[in-house]
């Protein structure tokens, strides 16, 4: 059985889809199923990503909360 | 229109998104977030911070807590509905469980309402400010204004009843709508007032310490950064790269969302009213301020109607709604917003109330996301799990909830009441340390991580793959004893 085959089998009237959707609907998990499977899927966030993320975290977001602690508080 | 296209699109619209079928690189999300994030709610959060902070304050509390929540958030959205192709309420399924989510998209429609509500007041104010500086008759109060409101709630109606092709053409003009309304205050800040006038004016209804007065707007700023998360998904589902559907987030709900909200902090400390529609014809004069209320009544109609319209598809994805024709879908949608609309001028005097209870149900939802996609499930959903409503999928937990996440929901909204009282924007003692949604969204995910290695991880509920065969294993290995 197909990976197709399988998700209709195992999914088939469980979905809040109408039958016609349904086999569109299975149609696209079975193909990002295989995507992830084979390392296709469109990549997450990489390293640099995130070492942009938590120097904008720290110095635009917590940094002037600080700063306004020590000035204020 | 036809039932059976607008049951055809509530489906599609909840579809995965194949990698090929995207449609955003970086620069086109970036446009569609930005005309997004410059809108009304700019204005109208603007106008709140000002009861408390000066302009200079507004900025660096609106960036600070946007970026904050922003980044949160869409670490947990973006990326889980860029990988996928899915939206934000299929992505959160391995965390609430089908019928928890469910129970979660009513909460947020009736949150999606209060916008709703709010829009058509801003209408009926803006028709009153039209009609008092026309005639110098008051109607911007009472019964008149209601009577207004539920006439701009019955046209939105139309609107996403009769014109979903035209309310799509619609969308597109709401940006640069308000793109020529901040160029109009600009304008008149800058010519009318000066910005000197503007750096120096003093906040309208302050507390008696900077510090609180400047956590409060914090606090409203992060309520707005998170208040994005269930339109988030729907949209990185269309992007190319994960990218793409990330970083574009920063530059218009932190950085243009910001513009706009100092601008309206400006304004209301211009014209000393909170509220967007008393500014124009004060700052820009009979016929400028008139027709800048015109495009303001203008995309207001339009962004209700479109609100309308997704919450109707959106509601349209459950089954038994399925069966409702498109008018009653949405005329029971407008018909609760008539109703709450007796509390409409309560709430729009009083915004800090949806900003607080965004920040008080989304960053809970938005930082379990975050533990369980990256902690737990090791950055991997499943999509049969999650499109699977019955009993067999893996995201049925317990009768379709994950009651850990329910329960540490619930206990984040107590933690958070105890530490602020949203509805009267009033700090309690703890406030002072840091705000409330900052001390939520450590003690949410603390919280979850804990309980979910206890309660989840370890026993192999809701999908956890590898602890459910070392369950399985070691359960085959006592069987072998």
């Amino acid at each position: 059985m197909d990976d197709l085959q399988q998700i209709t089998a195992e999914l088939s009237g469980k979905t809040n889809f109408d039958a016609e959707h349904e086999g569109d609907l299975f149609e696209r998990i079975a193909i990002i199923e295989k995507q992830e499977a084979a390392g296709e899927l469109i990549p997450g966030l990489n390293k640099v990503d995130h070492i942009l993320i938590a120097a904008m975290f720290i110095v635009l977001g917590v940094l002037p909360v600080i700063w306004y602690a020590i000035t204020y508080a | 229109m036809a039932e059976a296209d607008i049951n055809s699109e509530a489906q599609s619209e909840s579809m995965p998104v194949l990698k090929s079928e995207r449609i955003y690189d970086f620069k086109d999300y970036t446009v569609v977030i930005t005309g997004f994030a410059c809108a009304a709610w700019c204005f109208i959060t603007g106008g709140t911070l000002a009861l408390y902070v000066g302009v200079q304050t507004a900025l660096v509390a609106s960036i600070a807590g946007n970026i904050i929540a922003v980044l949160l958030m869409s670490l947990a959205t973006q990326v889980i509905s860029g990988k996928y192709g899915v939206d934000a309420y299929t992505s959160v399924r391995g965390v609430l469980g089908g019928r928890g989510t469910k129970v979660f998209l009513i909460l947020m429609s009736i949150f999606v309402i209060a916008w709703l509500i709010i829009l058509c007041m801003m209408v009926a104010k803006a028709v009153g400010n039209i009609v008092l500086g026309f005639t110098g008759i008051d109607i911007t109060t009472g019964i008149p204004m209601f009577i207004v409101s539920v006439l701009a709630g019955a046209v939105c109606w139309l609107v996403a009843w009769k014109g979903p092709e035209l309310l799509k053409k619609l969308n597109i003009f709401v940006a640069p709508v308000f793109v020529i309304i901040l160029i109009f205050l600009f304008a008149v800040v800058s010519m009318n007032y000066g910005w000197d006038t503007v750096l120096s004016a003093e906040p309208l209804a302050p507390l008696d310490s900077e510090w609180l007065n400047f956590l409060i707007a914090f606090e409203l700023s992060m309520g707005a950064g998170f208040s994005w998360w269930p339109n988030m998904g729907g949209l990185a589902k269309l992007c190319k790269t994960t990218r793409a559907a990330y970083w574009p987030n920063i530059i218009g709900l932190v950085f243009a969302a910001t513009l706009g909200t100092v601008m309206g902090v400006a304004a209301s400390l211009l014209v000393n009213s909170s509220d967007p529609t008393a500014w124009m014809i004060p700052m820009g004069g009979l016929a400028l301020g008139t027709a800048a209320l015109v495009l303001v009544i203008a995309a207001d109609i339009t962004a209700c109607s479109v609100m309308l319209y997704n919450l109707g598809i959106g509601v349209k994805q459950v089954r038994s709604f399925l069966k409702l024709s498109w008018g009653k879908v949405t005329g029971l949608i407008t018909l609760i917003a008539f109703i709450g609309m007796i509390w409409a001028e309560p709430l729009y005097d009083s915004f800090y109330i949806i900003l607080g209870i965004s920040s008080m149900s989304c960053a809970p939802i938005a930082m379990m996301q975050l533990v369980d996609y990256y902690a737990f499930r090791k950055k991997h959903i499943s999509l049969r799990d999650a499109y699977n409503n019955s009993k067999s999928s893996k995201y049925y937990f317990w009768g379709g909830f994950n009651w850990v996440a329910i329960g540490v929901f619930a206990a984040a909204i107590v933690l958070y009441l105890l530490i602020f009282d949203p509805f009267l924007c009033v700090p309690q003692p703890a406030f002072v340390y840091c705000g409330a949604t900052a001390i939520v969204c450590v003690f949410v995910a603390v919280l979850y991580y804990v309980l979910g290695k206890l309660l989840l991880v370890k026993r192999g509920i809701g999908g956890f793959s590898e602890s459910a065969e070392k369950v399985s294993t070691e359960s085959v290995g006592e069987n072998n004893l």
